[in-house]
């Protein structure tokens, strides 16, 4: 190609850039810019309510296969998505989307609210609104490190991870937990989903992943074979001042938190949504073979 | 093994219905694709010099950058930049057909530019259009060229449907998923996906080498 040609290629490159970046910047302030009337009022008049969430964390919210469209969605972050549409006088729609995608998908303001056993960090609480905690686990198993079996007596706490690798999904609590608690490590590998953890440590792709101890066991419940353990008498130190799942809501929409905390109140103080984790536990269960 | 076989028996209709939606989403993208490809072909084709440098920027673009990349944006942007509500599954069907239209326009292409010099000639000394030469002389000569190479691009998109799991969008990836979360057996939902794949392909391919040569024999 000639000399004169590549700049002519070069600058229709540029050119075309530009004009791409030029529409779509155009198009999406124009798009934000219909949003910033108040989100509560704009969810009564268009009859629907849009919850994202990743519906693969049993049994805050699974898929059931033998079901279809939006009745595949259970859980009992779905119950308390369907509770609130109720409330609001409005259908619900679930919105799947991978773990990373749902909290970008709050931070942009995509969707209205992201019901996904969202734990609280600082982080988070900066860049969404975050409503109280809905569900507790202190009673119940908190965060801790899956290993291979073999390894038992290598490791036994964050300390022992200084040669190892280790894993945990991208964006999650669990991740948080690996930076601000494990000192040392050989490599910190990062996945976006929860069972792609398990599978590394399982392949020898990892040698530990950080894991919330109840999906872990699940797990290992379920796959005997597999060789693996959940390091005992460890866990993760949680602050449980910050304890409870919320609900994640786009920022600045403060009329919208205010109502979704009043249900928050109603579900916790009578019992609701611990009913529906057991019932949602129990369903999870008849799911496997 | 067992578990294999359990798993099977519990939930094949899951897989069944993501092999389906496979299948269904890549005829999709292959048909609209071939029809956007070919007006490609024949823009990169014509003698306008624009519409050259157009379509190479195109097809570059199109080739020079990650399928997933490319879902991720339609994915994000079209819904913005359109009106009406458009659903995830729309979006991505719509990126898929856009890269594979980039592929097809250089088979069509190619397929085109074997037809024997002399047949556009001998059209034009009978007074055909160029519009008819290429649509009643050009392009049915050129189809015995292109089908082989469009149905290896069949059985190329249904493994690369795959990357529409990341979205939800129904077909055989997410039905894998689907199950390994329902059940937390990840390896033996897996291999049920790699082994439907496997048949599958190979089905095609046998079928695609049959096709081409009856083709040739005609």
């Amino acid at each position: 190609m000639s000399g004169q040609k590549k700049i002519t290629k070069l600058i229709t490159i540029l050119l075309l850039t530009a004009i791409v970046l030029g529409v779509i910047s155009g198009c999406t302030s124009s798009a934000t810019k219909a949003e910033s009337t108040n989100r509560l009022d704009a969810i009564k008049e268009r009859g629907y309510l849009e919850v994202v969430m990743e519906p693969y964390f049993a049994p805050y919210e699974f898929i059931d296969p033998s079901k279809e469209g939006q009745e595949q969605y259970v859980g009992s972050d779905v119950e308390f998505a369907k509770y609130i549409a109720d409330k609001f006088g409005v259908e619900l729609r679930i919105v799947p989307l991978e773990f990373g995608a749902v909290l970008s998908s709050i931070t942009d303001g995509k969707y209205d609210l992201a019901i996904s056993a969202l734990a609280y960090t600082p982080a988070r609480a900066e860049a969404m609104n975050m409503s109280k905690g809905y569900y507790f686990s202190k009673d119940n198993p908190g965060y801790g490190l899956l290993i291979r079996k073999e390894d038992a007596s290598e490791i036994k706490g964050p300390e022992d991870i200084k040669d190892k690798i280790i894993v945990a999904q991208s964006g999650s609590l669990q991740e948080m937990f690996v930076n601000e608690q494990v000192p040392e490590y050989k490599e910190f590998k990062r996945v976006s989903a929860t069972t792609d953890g398990f599978l590394m440590v399982q392949e020898n792709k990892a040698d530990v992943c950080s894991v919330s101890i109840a999906m872990a066991q699940l797990y290992i419940d379920a796959n005997p074979n597999a060789g693996l353990m959940i390091v005992e008498n460890f866990e993760f130190e949680f602050d449980e001042s910050v304890d409870g799942t919320r609900v994640g809501i786009p920022l600045g929409e403060d009329e919208l938190t205010e109502e979704i905390n009043k249900i928050v109140d109603e579900v916790v103080s009578t019992g609701l949504y611990e009913k529906w984790y057991m019932e949602y536990t129990e369903y999870a269960k008849s799911l496997g073979l | 093994m067992e578990t294999i076989i359990n798993l099977w028996n519990k939930y094949n209709y899951v897989y069944i219905d993501g092999l389906i939606g496979t299948l269904w989403l890549a005829a999709i993208t292959v048909f609209i694709a071939t029809i956007l490809g070919t007006i490609i072909a024949i823009m990169k084709l014509s003698k306008i010099k624009v519409l050259d440098v157009i379509t190479t920027m195109y097809i570059e673009i199109l080739r020079g950058t990650p399928i997933l990349l490319q879902l991720y944006f339609f994915w994000l942007l079209l819904p913005k930049m359109v009106p009406f509500n458009l659903s995830d599954t729309a979006c991505i069907v719509i990126a898929l057909i856009v890269n594979a239209s980039s592929y097809v326009a250089e088979v069509i292409r190619a397929g085109i530019q074997a037809v024997d010099k002399g047949q556009t000639e001998a059209a034009k000394s009978l007074g055909l259009s160029n519009w008819n030469t290429m649509r009643k002389i050009i392009l049915p000569q050129a189809v015995k060229n292109i089908l082989p190479a469009l149905g290896n691009e069949y059985i190329t998109m249904v493994k690369q449907t795959s990357l529409a799991s990341v979205f939800f969008v129904k077909e055989l990836m997410t039905s894998y998923k689907t199950v390994q979360s329902a059940t937390f057996l990840a390896l033996p939902s897996l291999i049920i996906a790699g082994i439907i794949y496997f048949v599958v392909t190979s089905l095609l391919s046998k079928g695609l080498s049959i096709l081409e040569m009856r083709l040739q024999n005609d």
